[in-house]
């Protein structure tokens, strides 16, 4: 037998007794065969964390991810990151004050860094509920159920703060005395039902009685208001507003003046291995891995402009829904993901009909960048999307034409393994696929 | 352990676990040089690594941390196989001397090049001699079960890894000798 053979059979493990007996004698004596042993060592490494990859990287289709117990990559400074820390940490830190529990959450999404499981404790500190609905029962008794989105900071079991939001507050007869804080001015509860709702900037902030009694203080104005009954109030950084009865149901404003297009199917997703089983219709998908790029993903998707008077457009927006993938780890990623749109150009392109592959997409650089928006790596539902005058002046330049375009991760995951982010396409069964909005002149 | 960092130490936490995942992969090849099977270059590794962190303060600067590290992980590896015994399949301590002294020689960087190689070199192989290829590591009967799929016996398998195996080794040889004549 070559004695290149006898190397591949060890590292296959295939090797008998006798023929380790072999080769130790030809090692010995053979300084080229041994550099060839060390670099076969080598490959059966290389391969072996090739294979551990791909069995951790969970494919689209897989129902249940199975995760090997076992790791490559990042597996032993994991387990010494546990060793190491595992028992330092919790000496250092008395633990913080309870002050209220996480009743409930529907459809919750959170960015935090207290624990956002339901039947959580909560600590002091801050919330930010991105879509969804929770409850939030402080320690006092106070139930404060909050809307998507909101920012809310928990201060004591007497104690919040609505920096952005809805909320709705119940405040029994154990929490009389409840103080819930917003930018312009504060609500102390007497035992009621009552709503606060924080508009964006300058809007001011509505805080409404259901039933009961509330006093609300405007600091700057050193004002106050007692509220019963449906009484409401309007309070901005300039006064309060008192109103009998509730506050009117708000209109929608109707947009007669926005063009939507859709992509009507010609959206894709493309993975650098080529390997289809990681890719799935209903998702538009984009990583970027660190170091090698197997498992990189990009998307394209087009719009056509076909019958839309140009002319009369003044601004434009893509937007894209963020979909949980349930693909990797968020944790791997940094903190704030940037992602970019390019125009690939005007022509009608002839990959939609089959097997298009990584190397049959454009490569940003041929594009033009028209735009950028970030996602924090919590985040896993969201509405983005570009509004900008590249993209205007991209779709100006080409008229009735089907324009394709790019969407990429800038930012690439910190370790192996990391999310792959999600965008409906048209097939998505939840959320709306990529739209083209164009903004007409509201006086034609 | 009652410290997360040591006070004296040039190299903190945050700094040990980045050179640890940098060079992860080296260490490994390395001890798979010494090593007859991977669930002992497993267990060496997790040995290892404690103690690395343990020793952290002996290291002055970061470019020294890779051949540092190899004298911990070669002196584990040795004392693992004299705990097997001689009943395993091992070499001889003269040989296992001389490998380590091989491997050693080994730069950080070279390591990393053929690691790429045999990256670029496995995706030319069609997807199934892909999967036969990474089947030995993707868990115990993988290599049985692709030949059931196959409608071959598993011995027929073997042979065709082993002549794949050789391709491939072949083609990141090739590749890496190109690279030397191309400097890029």
């Amino acid at each position: 037998m070559k004695p290149e053979d006898l190397i591949r059979r060890y590292f296959m493990g295939e090797a008998s007794e006798e023929e380790v007996a072999d080769l130790d004698a030809l090692l010995a004596a053979d300084a080229g065969l041994r550099r060839r042993f060390v670099f076969e060592a080598g490959n059966d490494t290389a391969l072996r964390e090739i294979a551990l990859e791909r069995i951790s990287e969970p494919k689209v289709s897989d129902e249940k991810v199975v995760r090997p117990a076992f790791r490559s990559g990042g597996w032993m400074a994991a387990a010494a990151a546990v060793i190491l820390l595992g028992g330092l940490t919790w000496t250092q830190f008395s633990s913080p004050k309870v002050i209220a529990t996480l009743v409930s959450s529907e459809d919750a999404s959170w960015e935090s860094a207290l624990p956002t499981a339901p039947g959580s404790d909560l600590v002091a500190g801050y919330l930010k509920l991105n879509s969804g609905i929770a409850t939030i029962r402080f320690r006092s008794g106070a139930e404060v159920l909050l809307e998507a989105p909101a920012d809310f900071v928990l201060e004591t079991p007497m104690k919040g703060r609505l920096l952005r939001g809805a909320a709705v507050i119940d405040v029994p007869e154990s929490a009389i005395g409840f103080v819930m804080e917003t930018p312009d001015g504060y609500a102390v509860d007497h035992g009621t039902r009552f709503a606060v709702s924080v508009g964006e900037e300058n809007e001011g902030t509505d805080f409404e009685v259901l039933d009961g009694e509330i006093s609300v203080f405007h600091p700057k104005t050193e004002s106050e208001v007692r509220l019963s009954g449906k009484q409401a109030t309007t309070i901005t950084s300039s006064g309060l507003e008192k109103r009998d009865g509730p506050i009117p149901e708000a209109t929608l404003e109707r947009d007669d003046h926005i063009i939507r297009v859709g992509t009507q199917g010609m959206s894709v997703s493309v993975i650098a291995n080529n390997d289809e089983d990681y890719l799935h219709p209903d998702f538009l998908m984009a990583k970027k891995s660190v170091g090698k790029i197997d498992f990189d993903r990009r998307s394209v998707f087009s719009f056509s402009l076909d019958g839309i008077d140009i002319e009369k457009i003044e601004s434009a927006r893509i937007r894209l829904n963020l979909v949980p993938s349930g693909i990797g780890f968020a944790g791997h990623l940094p903190k704030v993901n940037r992602f970019s749109i390019y125009g690939l150009g005007g022509e009608s392109p002839a990959f939609w009909d089959s097997g298009i592959l990584w190397e049959n997409v454009p490569l940003p650089e041929s594009g033009k960048l028209l735009g950028s928006f970030e996602i924090p790596r919590s985040q896993q539902r969201a509405a983005v999307g570009i509004n900008s005058d590249e993209l205007l002046r991209f779709i100006q330049e080409h008229p009735g034409t089907t324009l394709t375009f790019l969407l990429v991760r800038e930012t690439s995951e910190t370790e192996s393994r990391g999310l792959v982010h999600t965008f409906a396409s048209d097939s998505h069964p939840e959320a709306s696929g990529p739209t083209l909005e164009l903004f007409t002149n509201k006086t034609q | 352990m009652a410290d997360t960092n040591h006070p004296e130490a040039k190299f903190h936490e945050g700094d040990f676990m980045r050179l640890l995942m940098q060079h992860e992969p080296a260490l490994r090849a390395y001890s798979r040089s010494l090593l007859p099977d991977w669930n002992l270059v497993d267990e060496v590794i997790q040995e290892a690594s404690l103690t690395l962190w343990q020793k952290i303060g002996q290291l002055r600067e970061e470019e020294g941390f890779l051949p540092w590290a190899k004298v911990i992980v070669r002196f584990k590896c040795l004392s693992a196989i004299g705990k097997l015994g001689r009943d395993r399949h091992v070499f001889s301590d003269g040989v296992l001397e001389l490998l380590a002294d091989e491997a050693d020689s080994i730069e950080a960087d070279e390591q990393a090049a053929a690691m790429k190689a045999l990256r670029s070199c496995l995706v030319n192989f069609s997807k199934p001699h892909q999967e036969l290829l990474l089947a030995p590591y993707s868990g115990e009967g993988r290599v049985k079960e692709l030949a059931e799929k196959a409608g071959k016996s598993a011995n027929a398998l073997y042979k065709l890894l082993g002549r794949l195996r050789e391709k491939l080794s072949d083609c990141v040889h090739e590749n890496l000798s190109s690279e030397e004549r191309n400097p890029v």
